[in-house]
């Protein structure tokens, strides 16, 4: 049974697909830092860690890809939130480990964002609009004004996912100034 | 009539959101580098510390290897010094890792290559084992992080064959690193500096 009109599935679909691409773009060029980022999470093998690390991004890539394209993007769409629920266990296990100071890798090395609860959040709130994607829909022919509603959104969407990622980005900018402040 | 108010409403909505958006945006990215400029250690980083060109103060430490090691001073080897300062939680330190390796290798006739670190005893050997850092002088101090104002990692000084510092600086990457030879061949504290110096040569 339908749940949503087409434009709410293909803005979803399209914001999904734009994200992974730009991680999975991010993974790459730094695949070095990408890898030992990995290692430091501590959560698969040693020697499985270089493999592994080609996977994801693999895998980042069909669903950037995969998003844009009605045959794939149920599968695109239940991948990435299978996808952002594992990068979920990981952070969960090792903030469980009591290991904040990691560097998360979400977007590349030059954030510098350490694992803190709220990036639980913020995947949360990703697969849930993964799944928003994947839902069944009123299917209907977009007209221009249907364009231009998803380009709106999805340019209001990423600057406001960028916003709240600096800002997560400063909290640990933040307390280091507290902790100098405090020792003088 | 209305149907027209609405659609023009939203179009102006839907620019002020985007506008705002990038409102948010452009301040979070502002108060993230102000944070870094406040806090002394970044903005300061040249000026924090023993001074360029300064003799480097002298330390007489153990490595984790249980050998003494004198850090600073002139060196009985007579050779320069890259102090490097890294954590076991840095990634960025871990791809740096090989390249230091690397200048170990093609430049050991002049270079000695120190890593030091601070914290768990355990963790620090089990990080020196898994990165084969059993060949290299590996410190753990934290007077000597506090000494050279050693706020963000990676973090290198390097050390002529007198004893005088000669360069320091967050190195991120292998070009970082060289930067560092580049500034002590050259004479100048920091690439930075060294960019300066050229624009006022060539006005």
């Amino acid at each position: 049974m339908p749940i949503f009109d087409i434009v709410i599935t293909v803005i979803a679909n399209f914001a999904i697909g734009l994200l992974f691409l730009l991680a999975c773009f991010a993974k790459v060029t730094n695949f070095a830092v990408f890898k030992a980022t990995l290692d430091e999470y501590n959560i698969v093998p040693k020697f499985f860690v270089g493999l592994c690390a080609v996977i994801i991004v693999g895998v980042e890539l069909a669903i950037g890809v995969g998003a844009f394209f009605v045959e794939s993007t149920v599968g695109a769409m239940l991948a990435a939130a299978m996808l952002l629920s594992c990068y979920s266990a990981a952070i969960g296990i090792n903030l469980l480990r009591g290991r904040r100071d990691i560097d998360c890798g979400c977007t590349g090395p030059a954030s510098r964002q350490m694992l803190s609860g709220w990036l639980l959040v913020r995947n949360v709130v990703l697969a849930s609009i993964a799944v928003v994607g994947a839902a069944p829909y009123t299917a209907r022919e977009l007209q221009p004004q249907d364009w231009a509603l998803v380009g709106l959104a999805l340019i209001a969407a990423m600057s406001l996912y960028a916003a709240i990622n600096q800002l997560m980005a400063n909290v640990p900018r933040l307390d280091a100034l507290d902790s100098i402040m405090e020792t003088g | 009539m209305m149907d027209n108010v609405l659609v023009v409403s939203n179009i102006i909505l839907w620019l002020l959101v985007i506008g705002l958006g990038l409102t948010v945006l452009a301040l979070a990215r502002q108060v993230g580098v102000l944070y870094e400029r406040i806090a002394p250690a970044g903005a300061l980083m040249i000026s924090q510390g023993p001074e360029i060109g300064e003799v480097a103060p002298q330390f007489e430490l153990e490595t984790l290897a249980g050998e003494p090691i004198a850090v600073g001073g002139v060196p009985a080897s007579g050779k320069s010094t890259l102090l490097f300062f890294l954590s076991p939680t840095c990634p960025v330190c871990n791809t740096l890792i090989p390249v230091l390796k690397s200048i170990h290798r093609s430049e050991s006739k002049w270079l000695d290559v120190v890593f030091a670190s601070d914290g768990d005893t355990a963790v620090q050997r089990a990080f020196v084992d898994k990165k084969e850092l059993g060949d290299f002088p590996f410190i753990l101090s934290t007077e000597l992080g506090m000494t050279y104002q050693v706020e963000k990692l990676p973090f290198a000084v390097l050390l002529d064959d007198k004893g005088v510092l000669r360069a320091k600086g967050l190195t991120n990457n292998r070009e970082h690193l060289e930067s560092l030879f580049e500034a002590m061949e050259q004479g100048v504290a920091s690439i930075q500096e060294f960019m300066q110096k050229r624009q006022q040569d060539v006005a």
